[in-house]
């Protein structure tokens, strides 16, 4: 595996667990805080990253536990008042913003296998269709077959809600 | 010949990437003049809202995350610089006040570095070189202090001291250090076996060498043959790497 696909392969489990990190803490400012945190934690445990699928899970679960140690502290501290970004959208489209991001997350993380792994791997790892295939040991037809199927079924649930 | 809505969806993933052949072109095109279903389907295909909103995301998470872990590490590493200052600072205080030469201050700060290649170059190295440049500083700090050490005090053991620190060093890390990213120009894929056996040679004898000195014996032939045969089996490799090349 050379140094490009490892790369891409990194942002991509980068990028899964900031998807799970949205759909727990609906914010994308703190899902940003709780990945990195997540992955400064993963590296001081086990130095060197491996990718497997399973390590994904793994992540997630640190992930997890850094979204409740966040919500302990601000029960103890009292919410943070929020900082509204200043991107000149105006404060109601960047609410719709953040709340659609949030909803694409939802769908995606409920989006079942094999199609959420190879939306993930080729949206966020930008993985060619034959480096999925061979992932999965298939062709690169199949590859790109099953993905438009993903998004078509990820297009159909978000015009569903 | 009508084909069925079927085997044109089976195929219209391919035509919306543009990568199918200019037969199938022909018989999805066809199909789509006369087929509202399908075109809609082709549509839908075409949509692709979600994935770059997801993308624009994922340029700003990334490169969030590469700030903040840059942060992390130069505060991190601009803490141990700083904890190290401190006694560095007190040193010259003293030696200044007090009036005394500079001897001791010198190894001391040589020592700090040793200490400082441990600690501040892991976390500020760029991920991937960090046991390359350990390495190096570690042993280049460790050679500073030997020879600071030997002037200061007047000692005549730094060729001893070096040469065996070279040697054993050599024999514990080379195998891992030679396969660094920055030597890979000088030491190709097949080169390492012979490389690491021919340096730790090297290093053998001239520790050897040096000890006989030290002890006031003259250089032995053997230990002068095998110190040539050695650089020369060094400097073969390099070019037969360069040769392949």
């Amino acid at each position: 595996m050379d140094r490009e696909q490892t790369g891409k392969l990194y942002e991509a489990h980068y990028m899964r667990v900031f998807s799970y990190a949205m759909t727990l803490a609906g914010d994308r400012e703190q899902a940003e805080e709780i990945t990195q945190e997540t992955f400064y934690r993963a590296f001081s445990k086990a130095g060197d990253f491996r990718q497997e699928s399973d390590e994904v899970t793994w992540l997630c679960a640190i992930a997890k536990n850094c979204f409740y140690d966040e919500k302990r502290r601000q029960s103890k501290t009292g919410p943070i008042p929020e900082e509204v970004p200043d991107t000149g959208k105006g404060i109601e489209q960047a609410a719709a913003d953040r709340d659609s991001s949030f909803r694409i997350h939802v769908a995606l993380h409920a989006l079942e296998e094999p199609y959420r792994e190879i939306f993930e791997l080729r949206v966020f790892g930008e993985l060619s269709f034959r480096e999925i295939g061979t992932i999965f040991g298939k062709t690169e037809n199949w590859a790109r077959v099953t993905y438009h199927r993903a998004r078509l079924k990820l297009q159909e649930r978000m015009e569903a809600q | 010949m009508k084909n069925s809505c079927d085997v044109i969806r089976d195929l219209l993933p391919l035509y919306a990437d543009d990568a199918c052949s200019q037969e199938s072109r022909r018989v999805v095109e066809e199909h789509l003049a006369e087929c509202p279903e399908c075109g809609g389907m082709l549509k839908r295909l075409k949509n692709d809202e979600i994935e770059t909103g997801l993308q624009q995301e994922k340029e700003d998470v990334i490169s969030y995350g590469v700030r903040q872990f840059k942060k992390r590490s130069a505060v991190v590493g601009s803490t141990v610089s700083g904890g190290l200052l401190i006694p560095i600072l007190i040193l010259l205080i003293i030696n200044l006040t007090v009036g005394s030469a500079m001897n001791w201050f010198f190894i001391v700060l040589a020592s700090l570095a040793v200490l400082a290649s441990l600690t501040v170059v892991p976390v500020m190295a760029p991920m991937g070189s960090k046991a390359f440049w350990m390495f190096c500083s570690f042993t280049a700090s460790l050679m500073i202090l030997f020879a600071v050490t030997c002037l200061v005090t007047g000692g005549n053991w730094f060729w001893v001291a070096s040469s065996a620190t070279l040697f054993g060093l050599s024999v514990c890390f080379l195998p891992w250090v030679i396969r660094a990213k920055q030597l890979q120009k000088w030491v190709g894929k097949s080169n390492k076996a012979v490389l690491v056996i021919a340096i730790d040679a090297v290093l053998f004898l001239n520790m050897m060498n040096v000890i006989r000195l030290h002890g006031s014996g003259g250089p032995g032939v053997l230990t002068i043959v095998g110190v040539a045969a050695g650089i020369a089996l060094v400097v073969l490799s390099i070019l037969r790497n360069k040769g392949k090349i």
